[in-house]
């Protein structure tokens, strides 16, 4: 995480709102989103006008509009590369991408893994309900089979992307997942994907109450169960699963964070089987940022080149040069 | 008539045409002379025709002319394409390993057995082209010094062994000509004359050069033909200069990066050619709603689809001014020879900023890969101009900010233009969206809010028209009343400008008007010269007329249009002809014309 410099005294959460009420329906998954981000951004003490916002299009995506930071709503799919050039603009901005399941695992799918391979250093915050709710209920990429949408009246017949996985496998540094209805959870993970150096993914169960009737608060509060035992929870009841780490699991550990990761859908099939969430993966390494540096440093890049240096590049192609 | 003598090489790709035209080129422009040097290959790795043109004048010539003088042929299918242009007085070097020409009366003939050479003398086929640049020395007094100075700089990163293996095969063809030739034409390379201060450049570098001088520091690439080489030339100069170029996933994600390097405050360009463009269409259409400062280039090649991905046509300008939904401010340069292509680049830069928003530069394939030589840019002229970056201090009434919120959109401009807030800036905090927005940028789509906007955005045009447009359009006319007046634009110009010379010198009393820019439109200034010319006429490398068709909607010409279409640039001999048919049927007010009208069964001519 990038910032301009830690505010001395702490900002209120709710000097990061802004005067813009939020459009959303009642009971949205996403107003605990806002207000766990405003949160964490009070409690890290960073400064409002060094943080960029970048969302797609969608629900989710009018997120940065209710808060007050510098922000662009940008197109469908795309937030991740415009967010790539603020960032290797200014490395020293808190770039944070709020999207939805369409917006990244639809329409911008060509763009989430070249951000992570890269490790570039943004937090991607994808508001999952598992329906496009804007354009008023069709299926989405994380959709389970068997729901009904405007475009699907025989129900959904595609199999659903496991978020999750496939972030971890594009080789994300930073890979969680939360749920909308517990936002102390929320905010502890929000807290450790922005204070993240490199790329951070945090998945959040979002549930839509206008259009996606299946997989509601109700439903998650019921099955969501955190892998990693030493962050604050749960005052649902849990479901008893072997799967799920009981000591609780090691972040650092890939090879188990894909395993929990991959009985992420299983509760489309099984009744019975929990959702994962928490922390499955964090890596300290290099970013992109960093390897940006190590090779300016080796062509001995200035900040702001003289008009020596420029007529340099121009006098290289004298014939005499050539 | 001074000097004047174009040399063309052809063969297969791979073969080192490209670079054997380019080494020449350099040696021309070392012994002082102008030169302009034309090159076309097939979008094959290897294999298929290449073929290098170059031009060596004492005066400046903006095109390579309409055909040759000398003509050195690699293979028989470089003969093939090339023997109906033999003509009397021609030179032509050919492979005699290879194949046997047929007569050509008048023709001089030197064969020389450049395959064996390479393989059996050299031992190494890859020198074949040096054999022949050896040759070239030998028979026509070209300075062979240059030549291994151009080896020395292009090899020396491979080994010292690679350099002296080339210079042995200059040698070889040196000596091959000595001992077996006897010298019959009369085309000898001129005395060197006094150096002068010159750069020479590709198209596609002088972009790249153009870009850095103008202060960009963020360059997002997808490679696509014709326009990658722009980031190959920006690449080093580009981080040197503190900035830095990513390859993107796509043309969508590159132009997305760019315009968010954009947002966080720092000059930034992407360029493409038509595909890439017809992806970068929504963020174009952002950028204009965003008011976002952003450079595209567009290196045209030939469509639809993936259509010539290797040949020219002016075929974009249409997507350039109208592409996008909605209806946002933009402009389209256009530059017409390798210069320009490095002084528009920079007041492509320079009307992003002013104006915050798109700005297409239109280069094309054949401009991207020619070489030209021009006096020395000197960067300390060059004029760089910087956005209006909001800063509190100059705001001492505040008004740009109401309620405590920044009015990035504020209305009360009267130009249009509003100070931008950079990320970083406590005082600027603000959103920006694709949606219809009000003055502090929240979205809202009133009626009111809306047309105010819309205006706000569009008056920066008519600032434009004010300030800036006048400048791009280059006027040529030396008759009050002539009987033509030509428009053209891009590399059509150059070739027009010495069709109009010509026929000039003929009698033909002709004004032209060279656009470079094409949008938006100086009504007034091209009616007035309208009024000067007895009939319009328009030739452009597009089926449609597209820039004709842009001035009859913008005035009240009615051009007579003129298009080729085949995938190469019209040569000056084309216009001249198209011109003289204008002059022979004065009843020919308005119209099209193609190659057909005028040259029949002839009527793909061209370079090949």
């Amino acid at each position: 995480m990038g910032v301009y410099r830690r505010l001395e005294a702490q900002l209120k959460p709710v000097d990061y709102k802004s005067d813009i009420e939020p459009t959303w329906c009642a009971g949205c998954g996403d107003f605990t989103v806002i207000s766990s981000l405003t949160k964490v951004f009070s409690e890290l003490r960073i400064p409002p006008e060094s943080i960029v916002q970048v969302s797609g299009i969608g629900c989710s995506s009018r997120a940065p509009l209710f808060m007050r930071t510098y922000a662009t709503h940008t197109l469908h799919g795309r937030a991740i590369p415009f967010a790539i050039g603020v960032k290797l603009a200014n490395p020293e901005l808190t770039v944070i991408c709020n999207v939805g399941d369409g917006d990244l695992f639809s329409i911008g799918a060509g763009h989430n893994p070249h951000a992570a391979r890269r490790n570039i250093d943004i937090t991607v915050i994808c508001m999952d309900n598992q329906v496009y709710g804007l354009t008023k209920n069709q299926v989405s990429p994380t959709s389970r089979e068997g729901l009904y949408g405007s475009l699907t009246p025989y129900g959904n017949i595609d199999r659903p992307i496991n978020p999750v996985a496939q972030m971890l496998s594009f080789g994300a540094t930073f890979v969680a997942q939360t749920f909308s209805g517990n936002p102390k959870h929320m905010t502890e993970v929000f807290k450790e994907a922005i204070s993240h150096r490199g790329f951070a993914f945090v998945n959040v169960l979002s549930p839509c109450p206008t259009f996606n009737k299946v997989d509601t608060f109700k439903y998650y509060r019921e099955k969501v169960k955190d892998v990693n035992s030493e962050l604050p929870f749960l005052e649902y009841p849990l479901v008893k699963e072997k799967n799920i780490n009981e000591e609780g699991h090691d972040p650092s550990d890939f090879k188990t964070a894909l395993e929990l990761a991959l009985h992420d859908l299983d509760h489309y099939y099984n009744p019975n089987a929990p959702v994962p969430i928490g922390v499955f993966y964090r890596k300290e390494e290099e970013t992109y940022e960093d390897r940006v540096s190590r090779v300016k440093e080796r062509y001995k890049a200035v900040k702001e080149p003289t008009l020596e240096l420029l007529q340099s590049f121009i006098n290289a192609c004298k014939p005499e040069a050539i | 008539m001074g000097f004047d003598l174009v040399i063309k090489v052809g063969g297969e790709g791979g073969e080192g045409v490209i670079s054997a035209g380019d080494f020449l080129t350099e040696a021309a422009a070392r012994a002082g002379y102008e030169v302009v040097n034309f090159k076309s290959f097939p979008a094959e790795i290897k294999g298929g025709y290449a073929q290098s043109i170059v031009r060596i004048s004492d005066i400046k010539r903006y095109s390579t002319g309409d055909g040759f003088d000398i003509l050195c042929c690699f293979n028989r299918e470089a003969y093939e394409f090339n023997r109906k242009h033999l003509k009397e007085g021609c030179v032509l070097i050919y492979d005699s390993s290879d194949f046997e020409p047929e007569e050509h009366e008048g023709v001089y003939l030197y064969p020389v057995p450049l395959s064996e050479l390479a393989r059996d003398v050299m031992k190494a086929y890859i020198t074949k082209n040096v054999i022949a640049l050896g040759v070239l020395c030998e028979l026509f007094k070209i300075p062979d010094q240059s030549i291994k100075d151009s080896i020395r700089a292009k090899f020396l990163r491979k080994g010292e062994e690679i350099v002296a293996m080339n210079y042995r095969a200059l040698e070889t063809g040196i000596n091959y000509v000595r001992e077996n030739l006897k010298k019959t034409d009369p085309y000898i390379f001129p005395p060197p004359l006094e150096p002068k201060d010159v750069v020479i450049m590709e198209g596609n570098q002088a972009v790249a050069k153009g870009a850095v001088v103008a202060g960009c520091k963020f360059y997002a690439a997808y490679p696509i033909t014709p326009a990658t080489t722009v980031g190959n030339y920006i690449v080093e100069d580009l981080i040197k200069a503190g900035g830095w170029l990513y390859q993107a996933e796509d043309e969508i994600a590159s132009l997305g990066m760019a315009l968010g390097a954009s947002f966080a405050g720092v000059k930034a360009m992407t360029a493409t050619s038509g595909p890439g463009l017809c992806l970068m269409t929504e963020f174009l259409s952002y950028a204009g709603m965003t008011e976002l400062p952003i450079v595209v280039v567009d290196v045209q090649r030939v469509g639809p689809a993936t259509g010539m991905p290797t040949k020219h046509e002016q075929g974009d300008l249409y997507h350039a001014v109208y592409g996008g939904h909605g209806e946002y401010p933009k402009a389209v340069l256009a530059p017409t020879n390798v210069e320009e292509c490095f002084y528009l680049t920079v007041e492509a830069f320079n009307l992003a900023e002013k104006y915050q928003m798109p700005v297409f530069l239109l280069s094309d394939a054949s401009l991207s890969l020619r070489t030209e030589a021009f006096p020395t840019p000197k960067v300390e002229n060059i004029k760089v101009i910087n956005r209006w970056v909001y800063r509190r201090e100059d705001d001492p009434e505040g008004r740009f900010i109401r309620n405590d919120r920044f009015l990035r959109y504020a209305l009360f401009t009267e130009d249009g233009i509003t100070p931008v807030g950079i990320p970083g800036d406590p005082n600027a905090i603000h959103a920006i969206t694709g949606l219809e927005h009000q003055e502090n940028s929240d979205p809202r789509n009133r009626p009111d809010i809306r047309t105010l906007q819309m205006e706000k955005r569009m008056r920066k045009l008519e600032k434009l028209l004010k300030e800036d447009a006048e400048r791009f359009y280059e006027f040529d006319c030396p008759y009050e009343q002539a009987d033509i007046g030509i428009i053209t634009w891009g590399l059509t110009a150059s070739v027009a400008k010495e069709a109009v010379e010509r026929l000039r010198s003929r009698g033909a009393r002709i004004n032209a008007l060279y656009m470079k820019l094409l949008w938006p439109v100086r009504a007034d200034l091209i009616e007035s010269f309208a009024r000067s010319c007895g009939r319009i006429a328009v030739p452009e490398t597009n089926w449609s007329g597209q820039l004709a068709s842009i001035l009859k909607q913008e005035t009240h010409l009615r051009p007579i249009t003129f298009n080729i279409y085949r995938g190469e640039p019209l040569i000056p001999k084309e216009v001249e002809a198209f011109l003289e048919f204008l002059i022979e049927n004065p009843e020919v007010r308005e119209g099209r014309f193609t190659a057909a009208d005028i040259f029949g069964e002839e009527r793909v001519y061209g370079l090949i």
